[in-house]
């Protein structure tokens, strides 16, 4: 017992530093100001102090600022009293450089304002650029499986149709439709993908591989054909009456035999691919080139998909979360790195489970499909990561 | 322990493989840039130009980064002496005007007489002696003032930066050359072709139908181009929009009127409404994001105040004509808008496209990262008696405040520039505030 107390003391004797280094961080912009604000007052009548923040500051750090300004102004020699007539307002604000802490002192109807400007902290290199944008396009009561830009119109698959909506003052009106003839029940946990070129579509269904023709009405034939886009050439084989894929299909139609997943993504970007798999067995397994198994992990959701996004060659990765379709959902963009997946950004989150991401058809986009847990309405959303904010 | 070994290394090697893979992706070089503007540009001064458009053509001895801090551009480095009044910057060597000719002291000097005492000290070092402290002396040279560029025989300008120009039709088109001999490297482009005078609507369908690879956007279709899927891009808010009531017209001379129309402004309806969620609400000259006291400037309408102030002022003095850009898409109904609001305040204002008005409503891009010169120029404008001075926040403070007590000028939003792109536009990374960065920009192939 007694041996266990110099384990418990130590971090302790560290926490109890890095707060006093913490704060005295705190405490010399808020002595510098205070001096201001004393040169400013002249005399020693006591101030109404009030703090506010307009600056991206955690509580925390918004509570020890505070602190550190009413052990300040004493020190200044400035007394605080709430029904003072002469009041100083603290607000920690920023600008481009640095945290500006501004006081204004207003006495009768004079005021001045002094300010210290204090450096903000050096951001590691990429970290807080990645940021997923996103942009709903579409609502509807029906489940949407995939959906891709015609123009400046909008295809988009369902269980049962394929449906071309167009704009109109801002809205999502559906123009056109076409039922996709399936003579058999498909999979409770319903995939598709859609993919548009010019006026020609291609549809697919677990099982089921459709063309059509925007400028044709939407015509659509269908044939029996399991294989399953997955980018990059390659492909799956989808299974029928299942929500996962078995078999890998490289672009030379070798064919690869991989444990049953949910979803790929392929990192086509870098002239040689290696892919990524959320495996039925709830862990990622990464592939080189040569399809050789790699790393392999745990803890993310079903679906990935990978972005190359549209400045430089910079491939991310973004995962669905783990969990099932009673609790809302999100969306994170990972990047490798020394071996391991780093969290990019924050995650974007969803108000229901994400029940589809795919890559999108354009650089720098991927498209999801969410089901609002309290409408029951499903939303296709365009996410994109630009460049800068 | 083996089995680990195995994973990690096959990690590993995955990760180099993908660097490895990298590095044979790399930029292409070649194609033209097609870019298209709205306004026109008559001259190829630098000071002339859009802020984003500058460092195309000229170099600065320095530039800034996305922090704003100066790096090094022409000058490889700088030192000053304790009082910050004397500062020393050393030039790159090898760096070369357009034409070939050297950049030396000397032509850096000739370049730079408009500012106070600078001087060469041998080929390399340029010495600045300054009266009073100049903390920030290596960011005002940073601005398009203090852009590096010497005279042809002909007159016509010529610069150090990435891009030369190859043509120049005034108003209409510049052709910009890459710059082989750039220090920092040729751009990945041959060429920036910038089309000037083109309607917004015009650059929409030039988008579209892969005419042109970079347009402008007119703030108030930002969304609903976003949501057909074009590729956008936003900058900070770095555009002023305002309110100036000219001097020498009798009734806005009186400066409660101006006031009043002030407090009755509903900045807040216009920016959700008009603007669609996008830029921010003002009451300051400098934006919030390059200040950090912005705040400080009320911006909310204050309706009861404006009708007591109104209601003391004699009736033919509440009509006023407020004049707005026609060519603007979002100058008229901003307009309508302020007179609406103005109404409910009890003064009349006629809106009416042109220049010719009591009140105008007017633009004024940012054109410095230097708030010291942005807050000059703008006192230029008010036809201040002073200049801002030392580069204290508190002096700035209180000279921006001196400049706006008047209501002779009364902010309303900053607005951002919002971009279209092409689908083959690579290394598309602009700074935050408008530089395009074009030189790293490479362009995809057209696929057939």
């Amino acid at each position: 017992m007694v041996g266990a107390r110099p384990r418990i003391f130590i971090p302790l004797i560290f926490v109890s530093l890095a707060l006093t280094a913490w704060c005295q961080g705190f405490d010399e912009p808020a002595h510098a100001l205070a001096q201001k604000i004393a040169a400013v007052l002249k005399t020693r009548e006591p101030v109404m102090f009030t703090f506010a923040s307009v600056a991206p500051v955690s509580p925390s750090d918004a509570a020890a600022a505070q602190d550190a300004m009413e052990r300040q102004l004493p020190g200044a020699g400035i007394g605080t009293n709430p029904q003072a007539g002469i009041s100083v307002a603290l607000t920690i604000s920023e600008n481009l450089r640095d945290w500006v802490w501004v006081a204004e002192i207003h006495r009768g109807d004079a005021r001045e304002g002094v300010m210290e400007e204090w450096p903000k902290p050096e951001e590691p290199a990429n970290a807080g650029l990645v940021v997923i944008e996103k942009l709903r396009m579409l609502e509807r009561d029906s489940r949407i499986l995939d959906f891709a830009p015609l123009g400046r119109d909008l295809l988009v698959l369902d269980a049962e149709s394929i449906s071309l909506y167009e704009n109109s003052s801002g809205a999502w009106q559906r123009k056109l439709g076409v039922r996709v003839p399936v003579a058999r029940s498909l999979p409770r946990d319903l995939r598709g993908r859609l993919f548009v070129q010019g006026d020609v579509y291609q549809a697919y269904l677990p099982g089921l591989t459709c063309n059509g023709n925007a400028a044709r009405g939407l015509g659509i034939t269908c044939r029996d054909e399991a294989l399953w886009p997955l980018g990059s050439n390659a492909r799956a084989v989808s299974m029928p009456t299942r929500n996962s894929f078995e078999q890998f299909v490289l672009p030379d139609g070798l064919q690869k035999r991989i444990p049953a997943f949910f979803s790929a993504a392929g990192f086509s970007d870098h002239g040689h691919a290696a892919w990524l798999f959320a495996g039925t067995d709830g862990r990622m397994h990464l592939y080189n080139a040569a399809f050789e198994p790699g790393a392999s992990w745990g803890g993310w959701g079903s679906d990935v998909a990978a972005v190359e996004t549209e400045c430089g060659s910079r491939t991310l990765l973004l995962a669905t979360a783990a969990g099932d379709s009673t609790a809302p959902d999100s969306v994170q963009a990972y990047e490798l790195k020394e071996g391991a997946p780093r969290p990019a950004g924050d995650p974007v989150a969803f108000p229901g489970p994400v029940t589809a991401l795919w890559s999108g058809s354009e650089r720098g986009a991927a498209v999801a499909v969410s089901r609002d847990l309290k409408s029951g309405r499903y939303a296709a959303f365009r996410l994109a990561i630009p460049c800068s904010r | 322990m083996r089995r680990f070994a195995w994973r990690f290394l096959a990690a590993a090697s995955l990760i180099s493989l993908a660097w490895r893979a990298a590095a044979e992706s790399r930029p292409h070089y070649g194609g033209t840039l097609v870019v298209e503007l709205h306004d026109s540009l008559t001259l190829t001064d630098p000071g002339e130009w859009p802020l984003r458009l500058v460092p195309l053509v000229y170099d600065g001895l320095v530039r800034l980064d996305d922090r704003g801090e100066p790096q090094p551009a022409l000058a490889i480095s700088w030192q000053h002496d304790a009082s910050n009044k004397r500062w020393e910057f050393h030039l790159r060597p090898h760096a070369m005007f357009h034409d070939g000719s050297p950049v030396t002291a000397a032509a850096v000097v000739a370049c730079l007489k408009d500012w106070t005492n600078v001087a060469a000290a041998g080929d390399g070092t340029l010495v600045f002696q300054a009266e009073t402290p100049a903390p920030d002396l290596p960011v005002r040279l940073a601005s398009a003032r203090g852009a590096i560029l010497m005279r042809g025989a002909d007159g016509a300008t010529i610069g150090t930066g990435p891009f030369r120009i190859t043509e120049w039709q005034p108003g209409k088109r510049a052709l910009l050359g890459a710059y082989e001999g750039y220090w920092g490297g040729r751009p990945f482009v041959d060429f920036v072709d910038v089309h000037m005078g083109r309607a917004y609507r015009d650059q929409a369908i030039d988008l579209e139908l892969g005419k042109a690879d970079l347009v402008e956007i007119p703030i108030g279709d930002a969304r609903r181009t976003a949501q057909q899927a074009v590729r956008t891009w936003t900058t900070v808010p770095s555009e002023l929009l305002a309110l100036l009531f000219e001097r020498g017209h009798g009734v806005t001379e009186d400066a409660h009127l101006r006031e009043a129309v002030a407090l009755s402004i509903d900045r807040s309806a216009i920016r959700n409404v008009l603007l669609q969620g996008q830029g921010d609400s003002t009451g300051a000259i400098l934006p919030g994001w390059l200040s950090g006291y912005a705040f400080l400037f009320p911006s909310a309408r204050d309706l009861d105040r404006a009708r007591q102030i109104a209601s003391a002022l004699p009736k033919p003095a509440l009509r006023i004509s407020l004049a707005y850009d026609l060519a603007d898409s979002l100058s008229r109904p901003v307009a309508e808008r302020i007179a609406l609001n103005a109404r409910e305040a009890g003064v009349t204002i006629q809106t009416a496209p042109g220049a010719q008005a009591t009140v105008r409503l007017v633009k004024y891009p940012l054109r410095s990262l230097d708030p010291a010169q942005v807050l000059a120029e703008m006192g230029g404008v008010l036809h201040a008696d002073s200049q801002p001075g030392a580069a204290t926040p508190e002096a700035l403070l209180a000279y921006e405040r001196k400049l706006l007590e008047d209501f002779r000028l009364v902010p309303l939003f900053y607005l951002p520039e919002v971009y279209g792109l092409s689908s083959r536009v690579r290394n598309w990374d602009p700074q935050p505030w408008g530089d395009w960065r074009l030189d790293d920009v490479w362009l995809e192939a057209r696929t057939p």
